[in-house]
């Protein structure tokens, strides 16, 4: 195993861990937090899986103020002082980069973003979408090299002698130069603040899974930060999920006389009626009876064992660009959460000429949702091969676990299906379709084959009443195909 | 201008002619033919003195294809024997843009219906088109679904669509469309990129044609995904330039700027000065996008995430009172009071900025390529039809004006060269000549004689091919270097050498990767380190890395004399995570690139 690592590996991260906690004696940001350190690497190592390589101060003061509680953290004077330290140039500029850092403080972004306490991934993706664009014009970025990532070890990063290790660093006017470029690109830097995008934080924690993100998960999610497009879907999600997000579970009950009781009904018949119904006199007990006004005990109904699989294909071709992929995707995480909610069994895929990676949405509705906002296809379209194969899975699925199927297609209006592969997909699930902007209306010679289609006009889509309407409707429609079936 | 020896050649030609030795004459005249650099008054002149050359022997059809040339088509016509020259006789027609005559002469004398088809939807006659489009869609040989076919089913559905039969068009283009996606797939999966690219750019007419969006999207973006992955730079941007103009038109603005601001990344990424024009354009665009949304009475929030994309956009290029009027508008929006104050207070920040030139240069317009488009949906049934007969290929060459003199001279001077008598060493004299032409016209003749030649065809094939920088040409070299006969994988061999072009590189890699044979590996590396992107470079440190003796001493001596800067950052970082003797060869490559001559 040791000869695996270079020679050296370890003195060359030690000494990397040493310069960027050297880097701390600039930072502008006092906490009480004596993991404050230790979460900053952290953010630092994120943010170099992400492509992003910086001093560890910057990380370290302005991850500060958007992970911590306002009153934990406090911008104040800082800076290595004594002979060897700093000129009064150098001084004048890290004052400079303190009155920046204030000022970031200040922003209502920054106080909404530490009221939220965001998890050290989405701070971490939070400052790359900050830091990205500066620390690329960051001229003196070469002098930078090296960067890797650092230990998390608690204990490497408790009460370090700061000055010593500033007087031990090598080049502090890298360092310093970076303060610098950060104080010169203010403006650029505020703008991005303002710009932090809350809505893709709070439908992340409406989707939150219990699983911690990996490498690929920290991509898509810092792509959902960056991605305009994302940015689109998940406003358009925020304004559907309210609506849906009071969806119970499909009781369990039925009034047969069989069972015990569980609920009160209604209707139903004459032995399940709750006794104190007969206390009423004659005259009002039968208008009660005319008038359905009587209480009934309702009894438990056996559920199914399996639940419905409810399988959402969301059209990821380019075909999709623009307002149909927005309107598209944010529908299905809509419908996803509703379904689940519902009890049933959600299953999400993106096709193009490929049925994509499937993901199932856990109970209650968590889902990766930076992967549904950020898939991007990377092939063209062919649609007779992609539900020729789903086609297949069903069969085997109906085969093997008798699943009943409601198949979601979301696409666009020159999705050309084979008209016998949906012939034979008719065979196997409730068929859903729903087109989005067709430019030329929808000529798919299967659409007569569809159990239910709709299609989403150019008018729905510019009005905003009208676009939450159709959008909910096709929801709620949704659900009631998937309960009927 | 010709040299003297020329003109003396020239004078003798004549004289022999004049004194009836016309024979003798021709083998001159066809010596001075095959000279491609000579000023066309003086060629031009030559032709004539051929062409009477050849009329005093009577090889009447040498005469005519010389007049073709020269664009004397009436004359041409007179001596196109019309037993055994109908194909050349419609050619002078079409050429002449006589288009019904020529359609006729193509159907009826030529048996050339897919030229016959496009020679009537050119002269107006669509009625007569489809019924012609129709009699190639019966051809036994376009059974299946094919490529081929599609492109058939395109035609028809496009011509049914002209003469008003909305019906029969939308099955046609349907039928297309859904063999296209069909073979388009199967290309990618073959790594026939360029084959794929073809399918896209009909998707890309079909969009344009029937008003489908969808279609303009799929083509477009498939294109342009295709060509980032050749490294075909200026034709990406155009394709995006293009994009950009039908979508706009097509109000598609959210398609338009997300497709703007992708622009800007990769010219970024390409080391092209566009990347701040892109986000300028961009930012213009999301702020057209809420305009309209806003004039439309949409909903406020669609405008407020264009404008908030806008900010991004002109934030990126540091056009902070741009940034300023974005959030102005921001706060007219009719948004809740929080959200419009918020809006309000930071566009306050922006309000002593100065206004800073932009200093975003255009993709301009010079670097349009004229021919980044084909009529493919034609040409390629053409090919389909011509099957590599290489006289009638040729013979199309000739007069077609898009094409420069020197290579209409080259298959001129083909086409007056006597037809090969043996499948041997003149049929391989002809497979050479092709190679010289350097079009890609000329690669299906060259596959058609590789399929049906003998080993010494195969080679020469193989030798022409060293000039043929298309993508195309590396599934016919691959089957070269997989050849029975030793000869013939020697000649691939050392075509293999001679192709490396930008966007060769993913078929170098698959040779290297599905090969077994070490010299075919170590050319096909040779080939990679020649190509010069970045990708080649870290191709060359992978194999460094991962692969054994000789071809890790290759990659290094390749990494020493590559040409890319950038590469020695890449090899530091993979220094840096590199053990054993990986790293030494790394460190040694790393040592070579800064002392370049030394390596050499």
């Amino acid at each position: 195993m040791a000869e695996r690592r270079p020679p050296g590996a370890a003195n060359v991260r030690r000494g990397f861990l040493q310069r960027q906690l050297a880097t701390l004696a600039i930072a502008q940001v006092r906490t009480p937090n004596p993991m404050a350190p230790v979460r900053a690497a952290s953010w630092h190592n994120t943010l170099v899986r992400l492509g992003v390589r910086l001093p560890l101060f910057a990380v370290y003061d302005l991850g500060a103020l958007l992970a911590l509680p306002r009153q934990e953290t406090q911008v104040a004077p800082a800076g290595p002082t004594g002979p060897g330290t700093l000129g009064d140039a150098d001084r004048l500029l890290v004052q400079s980069y303190r009155d920046l850092i204030a000022e970031v403080a200040a922003t209502e972004s920054v106080e909404r973003a530490a009221a939220l306490r965001l998890r050290d991934d989405l701070v971490a993706v939070v400052l790359a979408k900050l830091l990205r664009d500066v620390a690329a014009r960051w001229p003196e970025r070469l002098q930078w090299a090296g960067a890797s990532e650092l230990p998390l070890d608690p204990t490497l990063y408790t009460a370090p002698d700061l000055l010593a290790l500033w007087r031990g660093l090598g080049a502090p006017q890298a360092v310093l130069s970076f303060a610098r470029h950060l104080a010169q690109s203010r403006l650029q830097l505020l703008t991005a603040v303002d710009q932090i995008d809350f809505e893709t934080l709070r439908l992340l924690g409406l989707f939150q899974t219990q699983s911690a993100p990996g490498a690929l998960e920290i991509a898509d999610l810092y792509s959902a930060f960056v991605s305009l497009e994302a940015n689109d879907i998940v406003n358009f999600s925020l304004e559907l999920l309210p609506s849906v997000l009071e969806t119970k579970r499909a009781t369990g009950v039925q009034v047969f006389s069989v069972d015990g009781y569980a609920s009160i009904e209604r209707h139903g018949n004459i032995d399940s009626l709750i006794l104190t119904e007969l206390s009423y006199d004659d005259d009002l007990f039968e208008r009660k009876l005319v008038d359905d006004e009587l209480y009934y005990y309702g009894h438990e109904k056996q559920r199914e064992d399996e639940r419905r699989l409810c399988y959402i294909l969301i059209d990821a071709s380019a075909s999709m660009r623009g307002v149909r992929q927005v309107f598209a995707r944010g529908l299905a995480l809509t419908l996803s959460k509703k379904l689940s909610l519902q009890g049933d069994e959600v299953w999400l895929r993106f096709f193009d000429s490929r049925l994509h990676d499937l993901v199932k949405v856990q109970r209650g509705g968590g889902l990766q949702v930076p992967y549904l906002l950020c898939f991007k296809s990377e092939r063209g379209r062919n649609y007779a091969r992609v539900f020729r194969q789903l086609a297949l899975e069903l069969a085997r699925l109906r085969r093997d676990r008798r699943r009943t199927v409601v198949l979601y297609i979301l696409t666009h209006g020159q999705c050309h299906i084979p008209v016998e592969t949906v012939q034979q997909l008719r065979g196997l699930a409730f068929l859903y379709g729903v087109f989005v902007l067709p430019s030329q209306g929808v000529t798919v010679s299967y659409a007569p084959l569809l159990h239910h289609a709709e299609i989403v006009d150019e008018e729905a889509l510019s009005n905003r009443v009208e676009r939450r309407r159709r959008a909910l409707g096709i929801v709620e429609g949704a659900g009631q195909s998937a309960a009927a079936r | 201008m010709p040299t003297r020896e020329e003109e003396e050649l020239a004078r003798q030609a004549r004289g022999l002619t004049h004194h009836g030795r016309a024979r003798e004459a021709e083998r001159v005249w066809r010596q001075l033919l095959g000279k491609h650099h000579v000023i066309d008054i003086e060629y031009d002149d030559w032709l004539r003195g051929a062409a009477d050359c050849y009329r005093a022997l009577r090889r009447h059809r040498e005469v005519g294809l010389i007049y073709v040339f020269l664009h004397y088509f009436d004359q041409a016509r007179e001596y196109f024997p019309p037993e055994t020259s109908r194909f050349e006789l419609a050619l002078s027609y079409e050429l002449e843009k006589k288009y019904a005559r020529a359609a006729q002469v193509y159907a009826e004398q030529a048996a050339r219906p897919v030229m016959a088809a496009i020679c009537l939807e050119r002269a107006g006659d669509d009625k007569a088109a489809r019924s012609m489009w129709e009699r190639v869609e019966s051809d036994a040989r376009l059974a299946g679904p094919s490529y081929e076919r599609a492109l058939v089913e395109t035609n028809l559905g496009l011509c049914a669509g002209r003469l008003g039969d909305g019906e029969a068009a939308q099955r046609h283009l349907v039928e297309a469309q859904r063999i296209l996606e069909e073979v388009a797939d199967e290309f990618e999966t073959a790594g026939e990129r360029d084959r794929a690219f073809y399918c896209y750019q009909v998707l890309i007419e079909l969009g344009k044609r029937s008003q489908s969006f969808e279609n303009l999207a799929e083509g477009y973006l498939n294109c342009i995904r295709v060509m980032k992955e050749d490294n075909l730079r200026f034709y990406v941007l155009q394709y995006c330039e293009d994009f950009l103009q039908l979508a706009l038109e097509r109000k598609e603005f959210h398609a338009a700027a997300t497709l703007a601001r992708e622009a800007a990344e990769y010219a970024l990424r390409a080391n092209m000065p566009y990347d701040r024009h892109y986000l300028a354009r961009s930012a213009e665009i999301w702020q057209q996008c809420a305009e309209k949304n806003e004039q439309a009475g949409g909903p406020p929030e669609l405008s407020e995430n264009a404008l908030t994309a806008a900010v991004d956009a002109w934030c990126a290029i540091s056009q902070f009172v741009r940034v300023g009027e974005c959030y102005t508008r921001l706060a007219q929006l009719d948004l809740p009071d929080k959200k419009r104050r918020r809006y309000q207070a930071a566009s306050e920040r922006y309000r002593s900025v100065e206004l800073r030139p932009l200093d975003a240069p255009a993709f301009p317009e010079s670097l349009r390529q004229p021919h980044a488009y084909a009529d493919v949906w034609y040409l390629d049934l053409v090919e389909w039809e011509l099957d590599g007969d290489y006289q009638a290929v040729c013979a199309t060459l000739i007069g077609d004006l898009h094409y420069p003199d020197p290579f209409r001279r080259r298959a001129l001077a083909l086409l007056l060269e006597p037809p090969p008598a043996d499948g041997g060493a003149e049929t391989a004299r002809v497979a050479q000549r092709l190679g010289d032409l350097q079009l890609y016209a000329a690669l299906r003749p060259l596959e058609r004689l590789f399929e049906r030649g003998d080993p010494v065809v195969r080679a020469a094939v193989m030798r022409g091919l060293g000039q043929m920088f298309y993508k195309r040409s590396f599934s016919l070299l691959a089957r070269g270097l997989r050849d029975a006969d030793a000869g013939v994988r020697e000649a691939a061999l050392e075509a293999l050498r001679k192709l490396h072009f930008p966007h060769a590189f993913d078929s170098l890699v698959r040779i290297f990767r599905e090969s077994s044979d070490e010299r075919v590996r170590a050319a096909a590396l040779e080939s990679i380190g020649e190509v010069g992107a970045l990708e080649a470079g870290e191709f060359l440190i992978g194999v460094l890395r991962h692969e054994s003796e000789p071809l890790r001493r290759l990659a290094q001596k390749l990494l020493a004399r590559f040409e890319n800067p950038e590469i020695v950052s890449i090899l530091r970082s993979y220094l840096e995570n590199e053990t054993g003797p990986a790293r030494s060869a790394l460190e040694q490559a790393l040592r070579q690139i800064r002392r370049p001559e030394a390596a050499r």
